[in-house]
């Protein structure tokens, strides 16, 4: 069975460049270009964070240095992996009509095994674009030996497996639990493994918030210091055992590097031997949650059916308000998604605060434009990040319902405006509080937190009319997924468009406030506004010749 | 009430549909009954304007689907072979939405919903999300949902499928009713024994075409045979074409 999913993986892969041979291989050129950026990029950032570290003649800096840098990284691999590889199982473990051939089969178990191996997966891309350029910027700095290599990538693997495997033990434990207590709901599942990681998630982003970077640093210290106490700080977090190893190959240390390794060996039998006890009871859960009710709870009947008659929609447009609101607030996966993302794009705040704690260290590094400039733009990024989940895909996911409002008397135009205006609400907010959390640490001037609240919105509404233009100019009826959407042809060329357009936004701001001139910011907005036009046009056109096949 | 003028549709270089002229009159029962991939679901989905005519027009009630769509489509209803429907709404809400489309007034839609759903019996389903529902359940909101606006012709893409008896004879009796206040059906279905019994008008469509358009009785005369069954009229168009 295994051989025949492995099989049908190759032969999908092979048909995908069948049919539309140029404009495939094309995406894929692209996204392997895109790829390879952002791997240039870390490795860019590694090597020249290693590197700094290595300026200092001071032996324990050179030393924590790199050590606090691979922490880090392997920290962010690790929760991205994990975070990834738990929406993907608990969207997909147990609810997938189309797996019921295969638990029907003596053969069900294995379907456990092929949602794992899917859930990591979707989730290598972390390795790939963190872990991998951060191993070979360590090797050049260090001159690893080709062992050293080997035994980093096999840490990091491992490590990426144990993150993996520990979000499905997670999800199977909760389910096992559930089915025990008879609480059957598979919307009760999701949200107590959101309760678990959120939990998790606060606790981690404390700890490091809340590091005091003098001490583990050991600044008052300097004569005498201590590698334990700064091991102390992230002995907690698994990432430390992979980190480990890097730092003992870094130091030429390779029983210290074997120990470690062998520690998280160790880890790895162990989870994969608690994956497979809950695997025999993979029927069971399996079972329960078919049963699982998606009704809403009878105490909020009544109440959401009021809330509904009150705000009954008065016109057909509203009914594309309603729907998209309540389609989305009710599916678990996208708010999983849209918490994930939100959670990123506050936690960066954080990083904020700590700059600012530390911003009188050194020879006068101090907060100024430089920094409120990188800040809108991993602000645009984030919300980039939501446009390409959630707005781009909006009109292609409608293939199956597009008869329902195909054949109703509405103009496609009032569809697409309906759904701009709701995106650039929500989206707007988000923007604005994100803006907000950072505009109030850094005690920006009034003038300044004006300018960036208007380039944060004209930033959003062009965005966010190029991610649901391009989603119809590019419209795909082939497949429902917004993971599979946003990497067809439209979502690549809208992620480079909207790469550029943040890049053209923070340079523009730069300009303008260095020269202190707002005649930047004025073509900004010219700028903005034609490509909304002119993209709304197009849109349009695209809308009255879609057919709903 | 429904005129088709020299319809073609062509996708990509396949022709689904040729040279079609058809006319239903208003309070007609019309079936369209053909093989697999003969184009039904093309026509129909060329009605109601979720598909561009290649060339020719098609008029509602005088109004033309290429010219004055909206006008067109505020006069028709449709019940898709796959009741898909967004999955996190409920079987109410989706009536609600309906409604909302066709610019229905607040105050009639929730009377009208509760005399709707008591034809199928779905008190009490109607608040579960729509995702839950069996096939036979989705297909009854999409009938009661077409119902809801009074359209005056009623798109029927394949209406007992998934439908237990009982519930396809109460779906057939509503269709019936509709047509006898005034209403217009245009149907298509596999199920010649359905169309057989309530069709005043049936049309037989072979790869595109339209080999045949008339009552049962004529039909039977053209064939010869004034006792045939419908299955026996269309077998013996189709194979001689």
């Amino acid at each position: 069975m295994i051989n025949h999913f492995f099989t049908y993986q190759r032969r999908k892969f092979v048909r995908y460049f069948q049919a539309n041979k140029v404009a495939r291989i094309s995406v894929a050129f692209l996204m392997s270009v895109i790829l390879a950026g952002i791997v240039w990029g870390v490795y860019y950032v590694s090597k020249k964070g290693l590197e700094f570290t290595q300026i200092e003649t001071d032996i324990f800096l050179n030393q924590v240095g790199p050590w606090y840098i691979y922490e880090i990284f392997l920290l962010l691999t690790g929760f991205l992996i994990f975070i990834s590889s738990t929406i993907f199982g608990l969207v997909n473990f147990f609810k997938t009509k189309k797996d019921n051939w295969i638990m029907a089969s003596p053969r069900y178990r294995k379907l456990l095994w092929i949602n794992s191996f899917k859930a990591i997966n979707s989730s290598a891309w972390a390795i790939i674009a963190i872990s991998l350029p951060l191993i070979v910027a360590a090797g050049q700095v260090f001159s690893f030996s080709i062992l050293a290599y080997f035994l980093a990538i096999i840490a990091v693997i491992i490590f990426a497996l144990i993150c993996a495997l520990l979000a499905i033990v997670l999800i199977m434990t909760i389910s096992l639990l559930m089915g025990l207590i008879k609480l059957r709901n598979i919307r009760g599942l999701k949200v107590l493994v959101s309760a678990v990681i959120l939990t998790g998630a606060v606790f981690i982003w404390r700890r490091l918030i809340y590091m005091d970077l003098d001490q583990i640093f050991q600044i008052n210290n300097v004569s005498n210091p201590n590698l334990e106490i700064f091991a102390q700080y992230f002995s907690v977090f698994p990432s430390h055992f992979p980190a480990m190893i890097i730092f003992n190959l870094q130091t030429a240390n390779p029983i210290g590097a074997f120990k470690y390794l062998f520690i998280l060996v160790l880890a790895l039998v162990f989870i994969v031997l608690v994956y497979k006890l809950l695997e025999f009871k993979f029927l069971y859960v399996w079972q329960i949650f078919q049963e699982g009710s998606f009704e809403a709870k009878k105490e909020g009947k009544g109440r959401r059916l009021r809330l509904l008659r009150n705000s009954f929609p008065k016109t057909p447009e509203g009914v594309i308000y309603k729907k998209e609101i309540l389609t989305s607030i009710r599916s678990a996966k996208n708010l999983l998604w849209f918490s994930f993302l939100a959670v990123l794009l506050f936690a960066q705040v954080g990083v904020i605060s700590l700059l600012d704690k530390y911003s009188n260290i050194g020879d006068g590094f101090t907060i100024g434009n430089g920094l409120v400039i990188l800040q809108l733009a991993i602000v645009l990024f984030f919300i980039t990040a939501f446009i390409v989940r959630f707005v781009f895909p909006s009109f292609s996911q409608e293939s199956k319902t597009s008869w329902i409002i195909g054949s109703a008397p509405l103009r496609m135009s009032k569809i697409f405006l309906s759904k701009y205006k709701l995106f650039s609400l929500v989206l707007t907010i988000l923007g604005i509080a994100s803006l907000f959390l950072y505009i109030i640490p850094l005690e920006l001037s009034f003038y300044l937190s004006l300018i960036l609240v208007l380039v944060v919105l004209i930033a959003i509404l062009t965005l966010t009319m190029l991610g649901l233009s391009l989603g119809v100019i590019y419209i795909n009826f082939e497949s429902n997924d917004p993971n599979e959407l946003s990497t067809s042809a439209g979502g690549i060329i809208f992620m480079v468009l909207a790469l550029g357009y943040i890049a053209l936004t923070a340079y523009l701001l730069y300009l303008s406030l260095i020269n202190e001139n707002y005649v930047f910011l004025v073509f900004y907005l010219l700028v903005s506004l034609s490509l909304c036009l002119v993209l709304r046009k197009k849109a349009l056109k695209s809308l009255a010749e879609i057919e709903f096949i | 009430m429904l005129e088709i003028k020299n319809l073609n549709k062509n996708f990509s270089g396949f022709q689904a549909v040729t040279d079609l002229n058809l006319k239903v009159k208003s309070g007609d029962f019309f079936s369209l009954i053909g093989p697999n991939g003969s184009g039904k679901t093309t026509i129909i989905k060329n009605i109601l304007g979720l598909l561009r005519p290649s060339s020719g027009d098609i008029f509602v009630e005088g109004s033309s689907i290429k010219n004055s769509a909206l006008k067109a489509k505020r006069q028709m209803a449709y019940i898709p072979d796959e009741p898909s429907v967004w999955n996190h709404i409920t079987g109410e809400e989706f009536l609600y939405f309906s409604a909302a489309l066709y610019g229905m007034k607040k105050e009639e839609v929730a009377k009208k919903i509760s005399k709707l759903l008591q034809y199928f019996s779905l008190q009490g389903i109607e608040k579960k999300y729509f995702e839950n529902y069996s096939r036979g359940n989705k297909q009854k909101f999409t009938i009661l949902a077409a119902l809801l606006h009074d359209p005056k012709l009623i798109l029927v893409d394949e209406p007992i499928v998934g439908l237990d008896p009982q519930s396809a004879e109460i779906a057939m009796k509503l269709f019936s009713t509709f047509v006898k206040n005034g209403g217009t059906i245009f149907m298509t279905t596999h199920t010649l024994e359905v169309a057989e019994k309530y069709s005043s008008q049936i049309g037989i469509l072979y790869k595109g075409r339209l080999l045949a358009n008339d009552t049962l009785t004529n039909l039977r005369n053209k064939i010869k045979q004034p006792t045939a069954s419908l299955s026996e009229i269309y077998f013996n168009f189709t194979q001689n074409d």
